[in-house]
C-alpha cells in the first residue's frame, strides 16, 4: 500500500514554489560566501537542529553542543567550496559526522569517554536523566540512517517533511527510516520494560 | 500501526509523545533556551559571561557572526574590534586595533577566544586555574598556564607569542610546546608550533632555530641536529627540551643526551623520559636558568 503524505517537502512542492525556496537558499549561500555573516546566521538558524541531531546521534549532549559550534565554524571557513545550494544540508551533515568522528577519537585518546549513565540515582530528576541517557544510547546504537532521522524527530522535534527538506532525502525515505527506526527502538526499549 | 504522528505530528501516539517529552531537553532549541543550572562550586561564571558579552557590545566595529551555545548561556559571537575584555578576577585581554577576536566558549571549565588576525595582550591572574583561558589561532591553541603574554596572528595565520610573565603552551593535537617567561615562539597553520627561544638568545642560536622552523620536509633532521650542536649553554635547554619531543627518534635521543649533559637529570626522577617526569623537568629547567 502506498504511503500517504499529508505534508509536502520541497520535492513535493509545485515546481515554482520549490524553485523559489531554492533560489532563496542560493541567495543566502551566495551572500554568506561573500562574507555576509547575517546570511550565514540565517543558514545556521535553518540547519542548526538537524546538524545538532547528527552530532547527538553520535556524541553526548555537551559534546554535541561543542560539535555544533565547530561544525558551523568549519562550514563558514569552507563555504566557498560549496557549489550546489541544494546540497547544503547534506554538506553540513557530512561535516558534522566528521566532527563527531574526530571528537570521539580525541575523547578516546584522552581516555575521557566517561560512562554516559550516572553511577547512582539521587533524585527523580537524576532518574529521568538516567532514563534519557539510556534511551539516547539505544538511539545511538541504531544504524546511521535511522539514528539520525530518529534523533531529528524525537529530540529536535522536527516533522518528517522538515527532515526531508533538511537532509535532501525523499519524503518516502524519511518515512521509511522513521518507521523502521521506531520499530527497532521499540524492540530495544521493550527489553528494558519501557515505559 | 498508524504512523501519522511519527511522520507529521497529526493524531496521537502516546509512546512517541512520551519519548519526545523525555528527549526534547537534549534538543538544540531547548539547550539554547534553558541555561543549565550553575554548579554551587562555580566561580563567577555569570559575571564573566556578562562582562564578555558587554565587552562584545561596546566593540567599535563588529558584525554578527553566528549563534553559539555554551553550557551556561546562548550568545552571539562576533568579531571584537579594539578594546578591552575585562575578565574580572581572571584578568583582562587588550584587543589591539585591527584584531579580529571571537568568543568561542564560556563555561566553568574554559574561557576560549579565537584570534583570527591581529594582536591581543592577555593579562591572566592567578585566580584563573591553568588552562582555563585559551586562545585558538589558525596555527595553534595558546593555552594560559598563569601569565601575561602578547599573541599576534599574521594574515597567513602564522602566530607569534611573547610571554612577559608566567608561562603558556602552544597545543596542537597531543603536542604541547612550553613557552616560559621572557621567551617567544612561532606557529604556522600547516606545521604547528616552532621552537621556543629566549628573547635574548644568541644570534647563532636564533639562526639555527629559524633554519629548523623553516626547514622543508626531509631537511628538518639535519637542521635539528645543527641546532642541538649549537646548544651549549644551560639556558639553551629551553630549545633542547622542545626537541626531545621530536618524532625523529635520532633527533630526540640527541636532544635528550645534550639536555642531560647541560643540566643533568631532575632530582628524584628515575626515568628521565617518562611522561610523569615532565613537570619535574620543567621545574628543573626553570632552576637552571
Amino acid at each position: 500500500m502506498p504511503m500517504r503524505l499529508e505534508s509536502v517537502t520541497m520535492a513535493d512542492m509545485p515546481a515554482s514554489a520549490a524553485q523559489e525556496e531554492l533560489t532563496e537558499l542560493s541567495l543566502l549561500i551566495q551572500r554568506a560566501q561573500h562574507g555576509d555573516s547575517a546570511a550565514f546566521g540565517s543558514l545556521h538558524e535553518r540547519f542548526a537542529r538537524s546538524v545538532h541531531a547528527v552530532l547527538l546521534a553520535r556524541l553526548r549532549a555537551a559534546d554535541a553542543d561543542d560539535g555544533l559550534q565547530e561544525t558551523f565554524v568549519l562550514a563558514w571557513r569552507r563555504l566557498a567550496s560549496l557549489r550546489d545550494p541544494s546540497a547544503l544540508g547534506s554538506w553540513l551533515h557530512a561535516i558534522a559526522r566528521n566532527v563527531a568522528r574526530d571528537r570521539r577519537r580525541d575523547l578516546r585518546e584522552a581516555n575521557e569517554l566517561r560512562p554516559e549513565l550516572p553511577g547512582r540515582i539521587e533524585s527523580s530528576s537524576a532518574e529521568k536523566d538516567e532514563l534519557r541517557e539510556r534511551v539516547m544510547e539505544h538511539l545511538r546504537s541504531l544504524p546511521d540512517a535511522y539514528k539520525e532521522t530518529m534523533t531529528m524527530r524525537l529530540v529536535e522535534g522536527m516533522s518528517g517533511p522538515e527532515i526531508a527538506e533538511a537532509t535532501g532525502l525523499t519524503a518516502g525515505s524519511v518515512r521509511v527510516n522513521l518507521c523502521r527506526g521506531m520499530g527497532l527502538l521499540r524492540e530495544l526499549l521493550e527489553k528494558e520494560g519501557w515505559p | 500501526m498508524n504512523d501519522d504522528y511519527l511522520w507529521n505530528k497529526t493524531g496521537r501516539d502516546r509512546e512517541v509523545e512520551a519519548l519526545e517529552e523525555l528527549l526534547s531537553p537534549l534538543g538544540h532549541a531547548a539547550r539554547k533556551a534553558a541555561p543549565a543550572p550553575v554548579k554551587a562550586k562555580a566561580r563567577g561564571v555569570w559575571p564573566v559571561l556578562a562582562i564578555l558579552a558587554a565587552a562584545a557590545g561596546i566593540a567599535l566595529a563588529f558584525r554578527w557572526w553566528m549563534p553559539v551555545t555554551t553550557q551556561e548561556a546562548s550568545l552571539m559571537i562576533r568579531p571584537i574590534a579594539a578594546g578591552q575584555i575585562d575578565l574580572k578576577e581572571y584578568g583582562t585581554v587588550q584587543v589591539h586595533e585591527g584584531a579580529v577576536v571571537s568568543v568561542i566558549r564560556l563555561t566553568d571549565e574554559k574561557i576560549h577566544l579565537r584570534l583570527e588576525r591581529g594582536t591581543i595582550d592577555a593579562r591572566i591572574t592567578l585566580a584563573a586555574r591553568p588552562r582555563l583561558f585559551q586562545v585558538e589561532t589558525p596555527a595553534t591553541t595558546c593555552v594560559d598556564l598563569g601569565c601575561h603574554y602578547t599573541l599576534s596572528v599574521e594574515a597567513d595565520g602564522s602566530t607569534f607569542v611573547h610571554v612577559d610573565l608566567g608561562e603558556v603552551a602552544f597545543v596542537e593535537g597531543g603536542r604541547e610546546t612550553w613557552i616560559p617567561k621572557d621567551a617567544s615562539c612561532r606557529a604556522w597553520p600547516s606545521r604547528g608550533s616552532g621552537t621556543p627561544r629566549w628573547d635574548d638568545a644568541r644570534p647563532e642560536l636564533i639562526a639555527a632555530i629559524e633554519a629548523l622552523d623553516r626547514a622543508k620536509p626531509g631537511e628538518s633532521s639535519a637542521a635539528a641536529a645543527a641546532l642541538i650542536r649549537t646548544c651549549d649553554q644551560k639556558r639553551d635547554a629551553l630549545s633542547l627540551w622542545h626537541l626531545t619531543n621530536e618524532s625523529d627518534r635520532a633527533v630526540a635521543d640527541a636532544a635528550w643526551k645534550k639536555l642531560i649533559e647541560l643540566i643533568g637529570v631532575p632530582e628524584g626522577v628515575d626515568d628521565a623520559r617518562a611522561a610523569e617526569a615532565a613537570e619535574s623537568w620543567k621545574r628543573h629547567l626553570e632552576s637552571s636558568w
